[in-house]
């Protein structure tokens, strides 16, 4: 459960003092001040990493997600023309990104990932494996490898839309308003779309908890 | 409410999502219903157990974004824009104008076109004159342009850092060439100048965005005087903790090293959770015991 989280970056989205700030930095940069769009990518470039590793569980496709994101914010920064705050704007171009990667990714599997080694067992090429480092949370390495196998084969099932939405709430925190606001969407169609990602994972997941 | 109605409620309910109201009538029932209850706490333990899948990126792979993108930035900042690029952007700005500045916008373009063709010629004629590289292209106020021009002319100067105009010129040379080894050259000829604050802040820059270490290790060499700086001392934290290169990491730790402040030991103990490198979790647990502090935050 990430509440906390959740409050907190909504807390940044919304208009206060901090988008004023935003505001400002944004029409500096806009006018060419190295420093202003500096301090702008750094609002929200660690974000948006996180949200592409954790996403496509892949370290390449999240460098390249990252370096496509900012380098098209480097080049339509003159026409930003603030119907929406910064960070919703680099996160819609970042989430669209992932959802292509994603698409993608599910056209190849469906087409010719499975492969037969000979040995009658079938690999999936397209299916990666999060990097992790077992010191880095002691539950972590407490969770069964069979659930966690559970938990990559049931988000692997998700759309990529639902993978989208469960992946901006669950894991960076986002309100479901601000999650519309990014996928250009309700706050209604959100909240649906996360009721059947994580229906989805209770039927699959039930039996381990 | 019946325990279906609930149960539809429940993930919402833990994610903070519901209103004052619904989450009240939700809680009311819960502390009726024993098996709804139950059901309540198995979503809860599922949504821990998602909690400790996240895949955090591996450390050095923000900073590694962070320096190519900047060095792909510079590469389109310094890179001569012809004249198909200059329309290009022409186009984006027009398309992306109100609808009823378009019919002006394409007027323009034919201008253009018409004027384009004409200039051609005699651009061909002008092409053994120095090429002017243009640095920034920024839309202003009245629908015009302003450019940034570097033009290309060698001279040499020469005088001593007390000289602004000198300090000047290696300041720009160290945050802003494309050449490692000038910035690197430039950076030995700040080292000792750190007492002030814009050769500090280029040498921060440089440690936290410089594509190549052996800068980004002049940058901390520079700094040493000012590593009980708050902001020096931000930036070698991020360094231990995000630097892809092990040398890089290891000189932060010797700066930070006998600092016992709780954010250095906070960091330190980070280290050593994420870190894989023998060497530098070796040297990260010398400095923790140095400061009587322990390898983990339990």
């Amino acid at each position: 459960m990430v509440t906390g989280k959740g409050q907190a970056l909504s807390a940044m989205m919304a208009a206060s003092p901090v988008a004023t700030e935003e505001a400002d930095l944004v029409r500096a940069a806009q006018r060419g001040e190295q420093d202003a769009f500096t301090a702008l990518i750094s609002t929200c470039d660690q974000g948006v990493l996180r949200l592409a590793h954790n996403l496509l569980k892949n370290e390449q496709d999240a460098f390249d997600i990252y370096q496509e994101t900012f380098l098209r914010v480097f080049r339509s920064l003159h026409v930003f023309r603030f119907d929406c705050s910064f960070r919703t704007w680099v996160y819609r171009i970042a989430t669209n990104l992932c959802l292509d990667y994603l698409r993608k990714r599910k056209v190849r599997k469906e087409e010719s990932s499975l492969v037969n080694t000979g040995q009658g067992e079938v690999l999936d090429r397209t299916a990666v494996v999060a990097e992790e480092n077992p010191n880095l949370d002691p539950q972590r390495s407490l969770l069964s490898a069979e659930l966690r196998d559970a938990v990559e084969r049931v988000l692997g099932e998700l759309t990529p839309r639902e993978r989208l939405v469960f992946e901006m709430r669950h894991y960076q925190g986002l309100r479901l308003r601000a999650i519309g606001e990014v996928l250009g969407t309700t706050e209604e169609a959100a909240k649906n779309c996360l009721f059947r990602a994580t229906q989805k994972m209770r039927l699959a997941l039930g039996d381990f908890i | 409410m019946t325990c279906e109605a609930a149960r539809r409620q429940f993930d919402l309910y833990l994610y903070g999502e519901l209103q004052f109201g619904e989450e009240e009538v939700v809680e009311r029932h819960v502390e009726e219903c024993a098996s709804c209850r139950e059901e309540l706490s198995r979503c809860r333990s599922l949504h821990h157990a998602m909690d400790a899948l996240e895949s955090v990126p591996p450390a050095g792979l923000l900073q590694a974004s962070r320096r190519e993108f900047w060095s792909r930035v510079s590469r389109e900042r310094v890179a001569p824009v012809g004249i198909v690029a200059r329309i290009w952007s022409w186009v984006s700005r027009v398309t992306a104008s109100p609808a009823f500045m378009r019919p002006v916008g394409a007027v323009a373009l034919l201008a253009v076109g018409f004027m384009g063709a004409r200039a051609w010629d005699s651009a061909k004629s002008k092409s053994e004159q120095p090429v002017l590289h243009v640095r920034s292209v920024v839309p202003d106020a009245s629908g015009g342009f302003r450019l940034v021009l570097d033009e290309v002319r060698q001279r040499t100067v020469t005088g001593r850092l007390d000289d602004a105009r000198i300090q000047g010129m290696i300041l720009s040379a160290a945050a802003g060439s494309t050449d490692p080894m000038l910035r690197a050259s430039s950076m030995d000829a700040l080292k000792d100048h750190c007492e002030r604050a814009d050769v500090r802040k280029v040498l921060l820059t440089a440690m936290r965005q410089d594509p190549n270490f052996s800068v980004r290790l002049k940058a901390i060499e520079g700094l040493k005087p000012f590593a009980r700086d708050p902001e020096t001392r931000r930036a070698l934290s991020e360094a231990v903790l995000s630097d892809d290169h092990p040398s890089v990491r290891t000189m932060a730790i010797d700066l930070l090293a006998g600092d016992r402040e709780n954010a250095v030991i906070g960091v330190l103990q980070e280290l050593m959770l994420r870190e894989s490198n023998p060497d530098i979790r070796q040297k990260s647990l010398k400095a923790l015991r140095a400061s009587n502090a322990s390898p983990s935050t339990f």
